[in-house]
């Protein structure tokens, strides 16, 4: 914990908030949400609801710590609202990646994982490059499910509560989100390899 | 056996830490056994390390995990966090505090618009409605993200009304074709869990009081698209008890009679203590009491809204009341929201501006029911005051501070022109501790309705006993002028010229023989009019009067009337009265209090009435002397008063001095204590009285009926007696 994290608070001011603490939960944001646009709009409803509140916090704890609660709920919200809006694309037989990695018999098809994998001792930022862009590529109520439950570490009921899904769904969207985040890590990590070795 | 498909599932639960050793084992097999289960696993072991590394250098702080914002990003979000800043600071006076939602009523939400958006519904019981083609909306003006249709029975027309916790429309309920309110949470409030609590709790409480006097409920569903609840109960029109309030006190401003106005207001604020009566003997507390959540229509239905913030009490007995377990969440809410401040600062209880949850019960709505009478009284929230400094708004911690350590004021100190004994009902009821307040809605009810009735009959006895002044006034004025008439005829008699002509030698009568005509016209006159007093008939020279003739009443046995001997005749220096008499014209008739006057007789020099007109010589026409009339005011007044005046109050006669000349209690005794001494020592609130009376005429005492003077000008813009009625000891 930083010196930061210890300010306690001492009222709202929009200007000092947005200097202080906007590109802290700007990036907690992005990381979450992996869109500027949402995330900016996460973090600026943060800041309206902590001038909403105030009064409640005045003088309890530390102030980032208490607008960071407040943006977690945010992109809880936002994710549900995204979700709510893109049910048609969010896990549809289209974005299942079972047909491309298992037979009809339910086997690994030949070609699921076929290249080498990284090293185990590979550095957690290399990988999180790879991440970041395969997520982008996952469908948003999949993605969203699979940083949930990882990043957020949200279990499974709180998750289907948010999202307002079925225990079901939920399993169905984090199996093909790492399905679908595996085969891509292995393609583009395969690819960089590649890059790395014509090079 | 299990497949890759299913052993990859398993991985997937078992990253996530739920399967049971069982399974975890006939995983790990066949991990063991198939190099892509083995790659699978390994991939997304490297995917979650890496995840959570982010999850906790974001956590941190860590500059690389993203860029930061942009300039432009940061710009447009402090201006937009700048006009809210500066939109809250305005509104929060009004609104209503509401643990763990926004006090806002504007929605920030960050879902698209939802124009035309299909409103699918379910009842409370998941029962699906039945759906019918979605309807066309009636009112196209309205803004696309305001106007919506719904395709079960509710049709949403237009927006009524915006709370902390939701919004309401007018809906049409195409099923029974008749208005409804709806009240839907907004998106606002929806991101906090405890705003679903409290909104379900508000319809499963409204839905529970059974009252003329609580909005009915019709329905309690939920948006299946949205998944946010709402509820359906009575339209009883937009219309609340703040805009009859307001329409109230401008017809006041602007002096027409609203008589009508404020028995009409009374009259809603006892269907208010009623409906909140009921709501305590089911064991329901409102807490956010205030004209705003009072909604009447124009058939004299009084509606209380707005039960989100009602607290359900433990000691309730079983049966009767509303069980906590019969509103979902109560017991945890309650927990939660001690130390917290709910309820509308304007109209709060001490205890609740505090956070003295605990303290909070029926007494609070008690305040809140005296809050909502200083409304109606003053026109204004009972800590407007409290809220300014220098005309300019508080804080809203520095005015909850204020209310909770600072006793609220008298509607009586707001607006002078309150009842002063409805203004300490007032009071009683907004007391700084509940066991000083009513210990009930129903004893504040009460209260209020005694003194409507009350105030019914004290205006008809007010209103009667101001006739009675009047008619007094008129007769007092008649018999003065009686007075004026007789001495002007008892100057105008043959003896009067022949006592003249014999004084100066020109008759053939001697002057005994014209006094003695004199006076047995002047004995019948006494006789005939038995609130005179004397009469004299008296020649001036040089200054000085000489009695010729006097008849008079003795003041002992009033029956007897006897002439005056020569011997006993006055003589002296004229008196003031006498000199002013003397400077008028023939027929010119001076009248004035005996003070003025010569001492004569054995009677209070105050209570004597003296009407003077001087005498010419008809030869010469020149002055000779003046007749003068003595009238006991004492019996005058007492005659008029007890012929004419049936009210029971004290009656004062008040000189020009406004000094008492005479007062009858009661029961109509003449009391003599404070003869002589001004009103305002007997009375200080007379000194609100006196300048009205001197400038008007009139004083009409409309806020407490309890008063009135009106004045007698004897000889208009000279002399002056008033009369003063006490009905009852005014409140102020």
């Amino acid at each position: 914990m930083n010196n930061t994290d210890e300010t306690p608070f001492v009222g709202a001011d929009p200007d000092r908030w947005v200097d202080e603490y906007g590109d802290y939960l700007f990036r907690y944001a992005m990381s979450r949400l992996r869109d500027s646009n949402a995330a900016e709009e996460a973090v600026q409803e943060t800041f309206l609801a902590g001038i909403r509140f105030q009064e409640k916090y005045s003088g309890e704890g530390a102030e980032r710590a208490w607008l960071l609660g407040i943006l977690k709920r945010k992109i809880i919200d936002y994710v549900r609202k995204r979700n709510r809006y893109d049910r048609d694309g969010s896990y549809e037989d289209t974005n299942d990646p079972t047909a491309q990695l298992f037979d009809q018999n339910g086997n690994w098809s030949a070609r699921a994982f076929a290249s080498q994998m990284p090293d185990e001792i590979v550095e957690s930022r290399e990988v999180w490059d790879v991440v970041k862009g395969c997520l982008t590529h996952l469908p948003k109520g999949q993605a969203d499910v699979f940083v949930l439950s990882v990043m957020e570490e949200m279990d499974a009921d709180d998750i289907c509560r948010e999202l307002e899904i079925t225990p079901s769904n939920y399993w169905v969207r984090l199996h093909r989100a790492r399905l679908g985040l595996a085969k891509c890590v292995e393609s583009k990590w395969m690819m960089d390899e590649r890059v790395e070795s014509h090079a | 056996m299990l497949n890759d498909k299913s052993t990859s599932e398993l991985i997937t639960k078992s990253l996530a830490g739920i399967l049971d050793p069982q399974q975890q084992a006939a995983v790990d097999s066949q991990v063991e056994n198939s190099e892509q289960s083995r790659k699978f696993a390994t991939l997304n072991k490297l995917i979650h390390d890496s995840i959570s590394d982010v999850a906790k250098r974001s956590l941190d702080g860590d500059t690389s995990v993203a860029p930061g914002l942009s300039q432009d990003a940061r710009d447009r979000m402090k201006n937009q966090l700048r006009a809210e800043s500066a939109r809250l600071s305005q509104s929060s006076m009004e609104m209503t505090l509401v643990p763990d939602l926004g006090v806002s009523g504007s929605s920030n939400d960050i879902e698209p618009s939802v124009a035309d958006e299909q409103f699918g519904q379910e009842t409370a019981t998941n029962a699906k409605s039945a759906t019918t083609p979605p309807l066309t909306l009636p009112h196209s003006n309205l803004p696309a993200s305001e106007a919506r249709t719904v395709k079960t029975r509710f049709t949403l027309q237009k927006v009524l009304g915006a709370g902390g916790l939701g919004k309401v429309w007018l809906a049409h309920d195409e099923t029974l074709r008749r208005n409804v309110a709806l009240k839907e949470m907004n998106s606002a409030a929806a991101e906090f869990p405890r705003a679903w609590d409290r909104f379900r709790r508000e319809a499963e409480i409204t839905g529970q009081l059974e009252h003329p006097n609580v909005v009915p409920l019709y329905q309690h569903g939920m948006d299946t698209q949205t998944g946010q609840p709402f509820y359906a109960m009575r339209f009883v029109g937009k219309r609340t008890l703040v805009d009859a309030i307001e329409e109230y006190h401008e017809r006041m401003n602007a002096g027409e009679d609203v008589t009508m106005d404020l028995h009409r207001l009374l009259t809603a604020f006892i269907g208010v203590c009623q409906g909140i009566a009921y709501a305590h003997s089911r064991g329901v507390i409102h807490r956010d009491l205030k004209p705003e959540n009072v909604a009447l229509d124009s058939f004299g239905q009084v509606i209380v809204l707005d039960w989100g913030l009602a607290k359900v009490r433990d000691d309730v007995d079983a049966g009767v009341g509303i069980s906590n377990e019969m509103v979902a969440g109560e017991s945890a809410i309650n927990k939660t929201m001690n130390g917290e401040v709910i309820g509308t600062p304007l109209y709060m209880a001490p205890e609740q501006a505090s956070g003295r949850l605990d303290d909070v019960d029926h007494r609070t709505d008690v305040f809140g029911l005296g809050a909502i009478l200083f409304s109606i009284l003053t026109g204004y929230a009972p800590h407007r005051n409290s809220s300014l400094v220098d005309g300019d708004q508080i804080a809203v911690p520095e005015l909850l501070r204020r209310i909770s350590s600072e006793p609220t004021a008298a509607p009586a100190d707001v607006n002078s022109s309150v009842p002063g004994d409805l203004s300490e009902i007032c009071l009683k009821a907004m007391q700084f501790r509940p066991f000083n307040r009513y210990q009930s809605a129903t004893e504040m009810s009460d209260v209020v309705q005694h003194w409507m009735a009350g105030r019914s009959e004290r205006r008809q006895q007010y209103s009667n006993a101001r006739s009675e002044c009047r008619e007094l006034r008129t007769a007092m004025l008649s018999s003065v002028r009686d007075l004026e008439r007789n001495v002007r005829f008892m100057s105008c008699l043959p003896p009067i010229q022949g006592i003249i002509d014999a004084v100066k030698g020109r008759s053939g009568d001697d002057l005994a023989t014209w006094q003695e005509r004199l006076r047995l016209i002047y004995g019948g006159l006494l006789r005939t009019n038995c609130d005179f007093t004397s009469v004299s008939y008296s020649q001036v020279n040089d200054g000085n009067f000489q009695e010729l003739i006097r008849i008079e009443r003795q003041a002992s046995e009033s029956s007897n009337v006897r002439k005056i001997p020569a011997s006993r005749l006055a003589s002296g220096p004229l008196t003031g009265c006498m000199k002013k008499a003397m400077l008028g014209n023939p027929d010119e008739v001076y009248v004035a209090l005996a003070s003025d006057c010569p001492k004569a007789g054995e009677l209070n020099e105050a209570s004597r009435l003296a009407a003077t007109v001087p005498v010419f010589d008809l030869e010469t026409e020149e002055e000779f002397g003046f007749v003068m009339i003595e009238a006991d005011l004492d019996r005058l007044t007492e005659t008029l008063i007890r012929d004419r005046f049936r009210t029971r109050g004290r009656l004062f006669v008040l000189d020009n001095e406004c000094r008492i000349l005479l007062q009858l209690d009661r029961s109509g005794r003449r009391v003599t204590e404070v003869d002589g001494q001004p009103m305002n020592e007997v009375s200080p609130c007379w000194s609100n009285v006196l300048p009205v009376l001197k400038e008007k005429g009139e004083y009409i005492d409309e806020r407490n009926h309890a008063t009135y003077a009106t004045r007698i000008d004897l000889v208009p813009g000279r002399y002056s007696l008033a009369l003063a009625l006490c009905l009852a000891e005014s409140k102020e």
